[in-house]
């Protein structure tokens, strides 16, 4: 006897994929309460959840001493990710070393004293010689570069800021102007904040610029790890590498009508120790910030958008249209899959996007543009997951 | 000389103290103690996944150990989602494959080595001592099996899965397909 079928059926595991919505799933939940084989396959479907659950549910639970146990192993592998490997000398050596030095020192400042000027500007470029050769035989000996500073720090040629330190973490005040900072966390144990005039940023293991104008944070571009942004009055903002945050325009315009005291920081710190004197440095100004690729939607800072950079995220640029179709600002999402098609052809999203730009564009009711898109899809993608779906919408 | 001006206090962080945003970016600062926080709040879950996901139960503790230190070492770049538990699975997957890719290659490099060909596990024992829906599942393929737990049991949606298994949701929808298609046969018929 032959199984009574219908051309629906696939419809029941599509929609416990959630892959129908709106009218499509209030049609085939109708047609299911009427047709015994697509109410069947629904139940079959749902049963081997159950049994799956059910499976899962009589898993024994980990031994408790166990999971402490496992739980400390994991701690202390984290504390030794922490703590950088420090080569040892051997003592003889240092001692020998310390020896020789001492002498040669000795040696030299005696025959300096009676020696000529000539001589003594070529034991200037000596010594130059002598540091850059130390460099290479440290790079020789231990495969390295010698250690550069924890906390590097490049200002362009009108900035005005200040380091200091209590000690526990590292404090820079940004009045005006660019910086470049790289924090090394091997060395840099503590944190490192950079007070601004509106508010103050915490770095996370980073390489990032920082640029303040008219009084206020203008641009932050974050090239590795992460910075978090914490502006007065307004929730803090994580910004990942590769991203760069902006000051909207509104935020520039309600500053402008409460405007901050100039020339002092905002999060007043500790005493300073090392230094609180303006600093001017010699290095090459900072570049320009580059301009922003696109504009996101999410997770979008309350007051500045997050932009692209140098690489933008595709992960993140995905995820921000997805959450403009969800919110239904169709028009927006549209334009950002567009753009995701655009900078990320070669992503295994980008089919994904294709189809949900068609999607997006068909809630907007832009016929034309719908049958554009549709016929994009499959020029794109001739075997694609979709196909059948698109192929309608591209006559 | 500067202008004193007085304090005025800054906002705190926009997630709240408890949240997983807040925990990861603790974490992100090299905060141990937040590390530990998050293995209590996930490790159950996490080692339950890998336990049922891998099937053998020998290197489940190493698969955890190794999801937790990596999920630290990413918290900088942690996208700040309510819940974190999607994400650690996702790198738990990444570590699951990453062994499966590497036991390939041990006895690829065996067979070469000695001439003979691939040792294969004998999981016939072990598969007997099991219930049909273990014996089942355990015999359709380690991505497809994959997908259907994230689904089925842990409850995760399509996007989520194919966001957590760095595929396209089309490649989620074929496996969660081919994934019941054979469970369901494998039940019914004693095979997949």
């Amino acid at each position: 006897m032959k199984s009574v079928t219908c051309a629906r059926l696939f419809e029941a595991e599509a929609m416990r994929d959630g892959r129908l919505a709106g009218d499509e799933l209030a049609s085939f939940a109708r047609h299911a309460t009427g047709c015994p084989a697509c109410r069947r396959e629904v139940q079959a479907l749902e049963e081997l959840a159950d049994v799956l659950c059910a499976r899962a549910a009589g898993d024994a639970p980990a031994d408790e001493l166990h999971g402490l146990r496992e739980r400390t192993r994991l701690l202390a592998a984290f504390d030794a990710t922490l703590v950088s490997p420090v080569r040892r000398t051997p003592r003889w050596r240092w001692v020998w070393g310390a020896a020789g030095a001492a002498m040669a020192m000795a040696a030299a400042t005696v025959w300096l004293m009676g020696a000529p000027d000539h001589v003594k500007d070529d034991a200037k470029d000596d010594a130059k010689d002598d540091a850059k050769d130390d460099a290479k035989d440290y790079a020789k000996d231990y495969g390295k570069k010698a250690p550069s500073p924890a906390v590097v720090v490049q200002a362009g040629a009108a900035t005005v800021w200040t380091k200091s330190s209590d000690g526990a973490r590292d404090r820079i005040v940004l009045e005006r102007g660019d910086l470049w900072i790289r924090v090394d966390h091997s060395r840099q144990k503590a944190g490192l904040v950079v007070a601004l005039p509106d508010g103050e940023l915490e770095d996370a293991g980073t390489t990032f610029t920082v640029s303040v104008a008219d009084g206020q944070t203008a641009r932050i571009g974050v090239q590795e790890g992460s910075v978090i942004l914490r502006l007065a009055g307004r929730p803090a903002v994580a910004i990942g590498g590769g991203q760069t945050w902006r000051a909207t325009p509104s935020a520039r315009a309600a500053a402008a009508l409460d405007p901050l005291p100039r020339g002092a920081p905002a999060i007043p710190g500790p005493p300073a120790t090392v230094s609180a004197h303006a600093e001017r440095t010699p290095h090459e100004p900072i570049r320009p910030p580059a301009p922003a690729a696109l504009t996101r939607r999410a997770p979008a800072p309350a007051t500045g958008v997050v932009s692209a950079a140098a690489e933008a995220d595709p992960a993140v640029d995905f995820r921000a249209a997805v959450a403009a179709l969800d919110g239904g600002a169709d028009r927006e999402a549209a334009a950002a899959f567009t753009r995701f098609l655009v900078e990320h052809a070669q992503d295994p999203r980008a089919e994904d996007a294709a189809y949900l730009r068609v999607v997006a564009f068909q809630r907007c009711g832009a016929a034309d543009e719908t049958r554009r898109a549709a016929r994009m899809y499959l020029q794109r993608f001739p075997r694609g997951f979709r196909r059948t779906e698109i192929e309608p919408l591209a006559r | 000389m500067k202008d004193e001006r007085p304090v005025r206090p800054l906002p705190m962080r926009a997630d709240p103290p408890g949240s997983d945003a807040a925990l990861m970016a603790r974490l992100a600062g090299g905060e141990t103690g937040a590390l530990g926080e998050l293995y209590d709040r996930y490790h159950q879950s996490i080692r339950r996944f890998v336990a049922r996901a891998t099937f053998d139960g020998e290197d489940v503790d190493d698969l955890v150990h190794a999801t937790f230190l990596a999920a630290a070492g990413s918290a900088a770049r942690y996208d700040g989602r309510a819940c974190c538990r999607p994400w650690l699975m996702g790198i738990a997957v990444q570590h699951l494959r990453r062994r499966r890719q590497a036991r390939g290659r041990f006895f690829a490099a065996l067979a070469a080595l000695g001439g003979m060909r691939r040792p294969a596990v004998d999981v016939g024992p072990a598969l007997a001592a099991r219930s049909d829906v273990e014996r089942a599942l355990g015999l359709i393929s380690e991505p497809k099996r994959i997908a259907l737990l994230m689904a089925e049991v842990e409850e995760m949606t399509c996007p989520e899965i194919a966001e957590a298994l760095q595929v396209p949701i089309g490649t989620v929808w074929t496996r969660l397909h081919a994934a019941r298609r054979e469970l369901r046969r494998a039940l019914q018929d004693g095979e997949p």
